[in-house]
């Protein structure tokens, strides 16, 4: 099996940069890069941090090549004593990961403690802002990587059938999810890639009412339509791009 | 998930605690299945006082309780839901398809 490890890069300022061109949206003509750099070095225990003048991006660690034996409570003490340390108002996380729950689990993880530090983000954007994960990564690894049939989905946990998948189709579980967040006093902008084949997008962004209440299915993108300001997909539905501004 | 039932006659309360989404509904799923089929209870009581975030799957999977419980001719009722939850509810209608106490 092709072993994909979880990657993450951390990077804080205390104002964003128009420069940096943070990234997309075919919307304003700027399209920024789908696959974040990530760095190659890696360090001892998973965590480098650098804190360079230059940047504007004045505090930056990277979470390197973290399979999932080894220890999060490790890697979120670094993440939190990360975050302690800097003044910020502008974080862009950066992650690849596998289509693994360990991966997932370490991703929301991370991403609860940054925005645990924005003070601009209340309970409701809070809840808003997982919500967005939460389909997004749900969407790329169940739909997108694994093709996860919906009769499966809700007769096994996703444990369950990692398991199944680890011991006949291993080279599923290394297949790439791609994502970039940004935190900012005035938005927040998502980007996701997978690695399936695509699908009818266009399709599901016309919808514009909610599936009958009592389907099952079916509520993912109609929920993310509704709440962001802007949603896009692009490379056939492989690419998510949402964003939007605070409301409080 | 700290999971925990109350049993009183014919009516069940469960309540439980984190999130509920697509990491955690199938486990869910099956403890609501399996509670179920061994207590012939007419109504059963949601508490989601501790219940923080739902996401897509968990509102199908609470869809999936009352389809049952409809279908068994008995009733599925929400109560304590959290400002968020209720939020997320709302953007697809759920908030009135629910009976929410």
């Amino acid at each position: 099996m092709s072993e994909i490890r979880f990657q993450a890069k951390i990077q804080l300022s205390t104002s964003r940069s128009s420069d940096t061109g943070v990234f997309c949206p075919a919307m304003n003509g700027k399209r920024g890069s789908l696959s974040p750099e990530l760095p190659t070095a890696v360090g001892e225990d998973g965590f480098f941090r650098e804190i360079s003048a230059d940047s504007p991006y004045r505090n930056e660690a990277r979470l390197l090549g973290l399979s999932c034996e080894h220890s999060q409570e490790v890697l979120l003490s670094k993440v939190n004593g990360f975050l302690d340390e800097a003044a910020f108002d502008t974080a862009i996380l950066d992650a690849v990961l596998g289509s693994r729950s360990c991966m997932i689990d370490a991703l929301m993880r991370i991403t609860e403690r940054v925005v645990d530090r924005l003070p601009y983000i209340d309970e409701e954007n809070r809840g808003y802002v997982f919500l967005f994960l939460n389909e997004a990564i749900s969407n790329a690894v169940y739909h997108g990587n694994l093709k996860i049939p919906k009769e499966c989905r809700t007769k096994s946990s996703f444990k369950e059938y990692e398991k199944e998948m680890h011991e006949y189709q291993p080279s599923l579980l290394a297949l790439r999810v791609t994502l970039r967040i940004v935190f900012d006093p005035v938005h927040f902008e998502m980007q996701v890639t997978d690695s399936g084949d695509g699908f009818d997008f266009k399709k599901r962004l016309r919808r514009n009412h909610p599936p009958a209440p009592d389907q099952e299915s079916g509520r993912g993108i109609f929920i993310l339509k509704k709440v962001a300001d802007a949603i896009t997909f692009y490379d056939k539905g492989k690419t998510l791009y949402l964003r939007k501004r605070w409301r409080n | 998930m700290d999971w925990k039932e109350t049993i009183n006659g014919q009516e069940a309360s469960i309540s439980f605690s984190g999130k509920l989404t697509f990491e955690n509904s199938s486990e869910l799923r099956d403890k609501v299945k399996n509670f179920l089929s061994s207590h012939e209870v007419k109504t059963l009581i949601f508490d989601l006082a501790d219940v923080k975030f739902v996401d897509s799957s968990g509102l199908g999977l609470l869809v999936s309780i009352k389809n049952t419980m409809t279908k068994r001719g008995g009733v599925f009722m929400i109560k304590s839901v959290t400002d968020t939850v209720r939020k997320i509810m709302k953007q697809t209608g759920l908030d009135k398809y629910f009976d929410i106490g």
